[in-house]
């Protein structure tokens, strides 16, 4: 009963809300009456079955875009694919990206200067 | 008559060029996961250095693996497991300092994380994405999701470098807290509850953040031209579509 009542609502809330629902899904589950809503409310609307494709794009890629960080040099297929290597300057303008840049030369100096200190 | 245990052997300590040699095979790798994860050099050369010099401690340790075993290239995975933890101790201390002194502020109490305000009227983004009525837009209407699988004009977003690298472009704009948010969950896959316990904010409160977020890339990634509809370059590094 409470799960109807859920999707009831959802069915009277305007797309802001059901955008709000949609971003909130990717991180916790929602409650069933909720998820049923905003099934029904897909079929006929298209801005929010859009939306929340978009948004599933935005996971992945984000997903992507952090895993590509986490691997070495020789194994990263971002830094190959793009062209890049390791130490090509970026081009003007453009940020560095986390995926393809190194670690400044003074930055490893300053490390290794404190590690032996440390060891 | 019992024989007294065997004492511990101290861990061999690891040379200057051993240090140095470790530090130029792992710093690199090291560097840009805390980059991509912190945003500013000072706090990535912070992290990447705890990191380094919890692993030599470790390293000291009799009852841990020599320096030796962990200093090749299959220590990197071990190195990335105690950033990672750098990381999420920053983010801790940054909502500990921005609660005050004393302790952790529980969620919802006046020393907690401002909360945001929820997207709504009168905000430049809602009024972008959402008439007052709260409908979309029509321009937002007009907007594609994503080529369809079976496109043969592209293939979908989420798999191009040039996607991707907007995408990192358009999550380096976002505003700090707005920032934290998105970073804790997607690039260190922190649960909602632990976010919310951490930086002291409600769940709704972090889930508005999060919803902005996603908003926010949404629309920047919109005006760098992608989920127009109209056809872009194929080619890796085009990252402006035709006709701009």
């Amino acid at each position: 009963m409470a799960a109807i009542l859920d999707m009831l609502k959802v069915l009277s809330q305007p797309c802001e809300k059901h955008a709000e629902w949609f971003s909130r899904a990717l991180d916790d589950p929602l409650p069933p009456g909720i998820r049923w809503g905003l099934k029904v409310h897909r079929v006929y609307c298209k801005g929010c079955k859009v939306y929340e494709r978009q948004l599933q794009a935005l996971r992945t890629a984000a997903r992507a875009l952090f895993a590509a960080t986490e691997v070495p040099p020789a194994a990263s297929s971002a830094a190959q694919a793009a062209g890049t290597t390791a130490t090509a300057a970026p081009a003007s303008g453009s940020r560095p990206r986390a995926a393809t840049c190194t670690c400044p030369h003074d930055v490893r100096e300053r490390i290794t200067r404190r590690l032996h200190e440390a060891a | 008559m019992t024989s007294s245990p065997a004492p511990h052997n101290p861990a061999p300590r690891p040379s200057p060029q051993q240090i140095s040699e470790w530090i130029t095979r792992h710093s690199d790798l090291l560097w840009r996961y805390a980059i991509a994860r912190v945003r500013r050099a000072e706090i990535a050369e912070e992290v990447v250095q705890e990191t380094f010099l919890a692993a030599l401690q470790s390293a000291k340790d009799p009852n841990q693996p020599a320096f030796e075993a962990r200093a090749g290239a299959s220590g990197s995975t071990w190195l990335v497991g105690i950033l990672r933890h750098k990381i999420a101790d920053y983010y801790r201390r940054r909502a500990r300092d921005r609660a005050g002194p004393g302790a952790p502020a529980a969620a919802g109490s006046p020393a907690a994380a401002a909360p945001l305000a929820p997207l709504a009227p009168g905000d430049a983004l809602y009024d972008k994405m959402f008439t007052p009525k709260g409908l979309w837009q029509k321009a937002q209407k007009a907007l594609i999701p994503d080529p369809a699988p079976d496109s043969v004009a592209s293939r979908a977003f989420s798999d191009r470098d040039d996607f991707i690298r907007d995408l990192e472009d358009c999550a380096a704009r976002l505003p700090e807290p707005i920032w934290e948010a998105f970073v804790l969950r997607e690039a260190l896959g922190v649960e909602s509850d632990a976010i919310c316990q951490q930086q002291g904010i409600t769940p709704t409160n972090l889930w508005q953040r999060l919803h902005r977020a996603r908003a926010l890339l949404r629309d920047c990634l919109s005006g760098k031209g992608w989920f127009s509809g109209r056809p872009r370059s194929q080619t890796p590094g085009s990252s402006k579509p035709e006709g701009r």
